[in-house]
């Protein structure tokens, strides 16, 4: 009588770790078939290699698109060779033609629409490492991720320690940028969007550039007050590409001067 | 007590196996859930739209640089020159402008308190960032804070009770300026839990629209001490 009772008690238990094993061996190859599919983990594995088939087609896709943007590009400096010769060419004729130049220089160079390099610094932002605090308490997702007005405060900050010129993520920022957030990503400039992390090149004085984010009402000091990553670099040399879109005033008309 | 000291055994090998067994299953459970690469299609597609935008915008230089050329070649090569200049002028913010668009008004909301007295809320740096970013974002063309023109190094700082613009200090009531489509730039200002809708319960905000909006250029001089125009290209 007792032993019958232990028997059954083993038996249950035995179906059980069969249950188990049988789970785990499922888990652990990925068997074709529709009843494996249906479980959640060989469908999370079936999806991964359908993105990893995707992931391939977007490198390639990329990598043309590179391509065509580097002959783009090269065909851009040769235009602006010819260019710069006939704004030469005009100089000599002309009086004040060099005077010309050189204002039509500058203020190319004030617009951004010249690459450029010299020091300064390199900032790197990104949202908070996911961590015990993090996975807890999902309401305060808020704090630890990089807002688009973060993005801006380090901007305005930037250009208040002097920066010259400022990129975020290889896109130059100029006076009529707008960082905004689109969902997941931030729209940085006209349509470009970004995910984090977020790298920042600003050309100025390394040194003021820097200290300037060690004042007490940085943006700084809350960053990484959430655990954000806010990691600035002093470089000597940082380049900072051109702005590229297009510019065109459709409503605003440029009123003569009075000199 | 032989007996029992066996089934004791059978057990425990039981219970040792079915801990393995949980424990594997553990494993495997948090292995899934790496959602790595949905992550990097997601930074992949952007990469992809910002190629193409890039390179939108880049044809679209190349057939200005083309009509400028043409023009050097076959109109007068003193007007081309000047036209240019203007125009990267205009793009500087070294000229001024003139145009149709909206002009917002943010002045310090005074509350009465319970107790008679009045609350002040003062205009903060961050809400007139927050402005401009949002015009820039409606398509704004041209924008000026009271009168102090917004280009590429233009910061907007608390300094006391004043608000630093392109190093000038200035204090309420603030103007800004924007030309630009009005309805658009006055659409995005006022949208439901827009900037002005958010600012409105702190500040003393207005939003009108104007036919014609007179913007100056900016009076300072920028003298690029590191910045250097790149010369050599890559090859």
């Amino acid at each position: 009588m007792k032993k019958k009772k232990e028997i059954w008690v083993l038996t249950l238990i035995c179906i059980l770790a069969g249950f188990f094993a049988v789970r785990v061996f499922e888990a652990q190859h990925e068997l074709l078939g529709l009843s494996n599919m249906l479980t959640p983990q060989s469908l999370d594995q079936y999806l991964e290699g359908k993105t990893l088939a995707r992931i391939e087609g977007y490198l390639k896709d990329a990598k043309v698109l590179e391509e065509r943007r580097d002959t783009l590009l090269e065909e851009i400096r040769a235009l602006e060779a010819i260019i710069d010769q006939h704004e030469k060419d005009v100089a000599e004729r002309t009086e004040r033609g060099e005077q010309i130049r050189q204002q039509l220089q500058s203020s190319r160079m004030m617009a951004g629409m010249l690459d450029i390099e010299g020091p300064g610094v390199e900032i790197v932002l990104d949202d908070r490492k996911r961590d015990t605090i993090l996975d807890s308490d999902p309401g305060m997702i808020g704090y630890y991720i990089v807002h688009d007005s973060d993005l801006l405060e380090v901007v305005n900050e930037l250009r208040a320690a002097g920066a010259e010129a400022v990129s975020i993520n290889g896109v130059r920022i100029t006076g009529s940028s707008r960082i905004s957030c689109g969902g997941p990503t931030i729209n940085v400039g006209k349509e470009q969007r970004f995910a984090p992390p977020f790298v920042i090149h600003a050309i100025g004085d390394p040194d003021a550039l820097a200290s300037y984010f060690q004042r007490d009402d940085s943006i700084y000091q809350t960053l990484i007050f959430w655990g954000l990553r806010f990691d600035i670099k002093k470089k000597d040399l940082v380049q900072i590409p051109r702005y590229i879109g297009d510019i065109d005033f459709k409503y605003a008309k440029p009123l003569e001067e009075g000199e | 007590m032989k007996r029992s000291t066996a089934g004791q055994w059978a057990v425990t090998l039981v219970s040792l196996i079915l801990g393995l067994m949980l424990a594997a299953q553990f494993k495997n459970v948090q292995k899934i859930g790496g959602n790595v690469s949905r992550q990097r299609t997601e930074e992949l597609t952007e990469y992809i739209k910002k190629l193409e935008f890039d390179n939108e915008s880049l044809s679209n230089r190349i057939s200005e640089y083309e009509a400028i050329i043409s023009d050097y070649e076959n109109t007068s090569q003193d007007e081309t020159l000047i036209n240019e200049l203007t125009k990267s002028k205009s793009q500087a913010g070294l000229l001024p402008m003139e145009g149709p668009g909206v002009v917002v008004t943010v002045d310090n909301l005074y509350i009465d308190s319970w107790d008679g007295g009045q609350m002040v809320q003062n205009v903060h740096y961050d809400d007139l960032l927050k402005l401009v970013n949002e015009l820039n974002a409606a398509g704004a063309e041209a924008i000026a804070i009271n009168n102090e023109r917004v280009i590429s190094t233009t910061e907007i700082r608390n300094a006391g009770d004043y608000i630093v613009i392109n190093t000038n200090r200035h204090s309420v009531p603030f103007e800004i300026k924007a030309i630009g489509n009005p309805e658009n730039l006055e659409a995005a200002l006022k949208l439901l839990g827009g900037v002005v809708d958010n600012l409105s319960q702190i500040l003393d905000i207005r939003v009108r629209t104007e036919p014609k909006i007179s913007i100056p250029r900016y009076e300072g001089t920028i003298n690029y001490r590191y910045a250097q125009p790149i010369q050599e290209k890559k090859s």
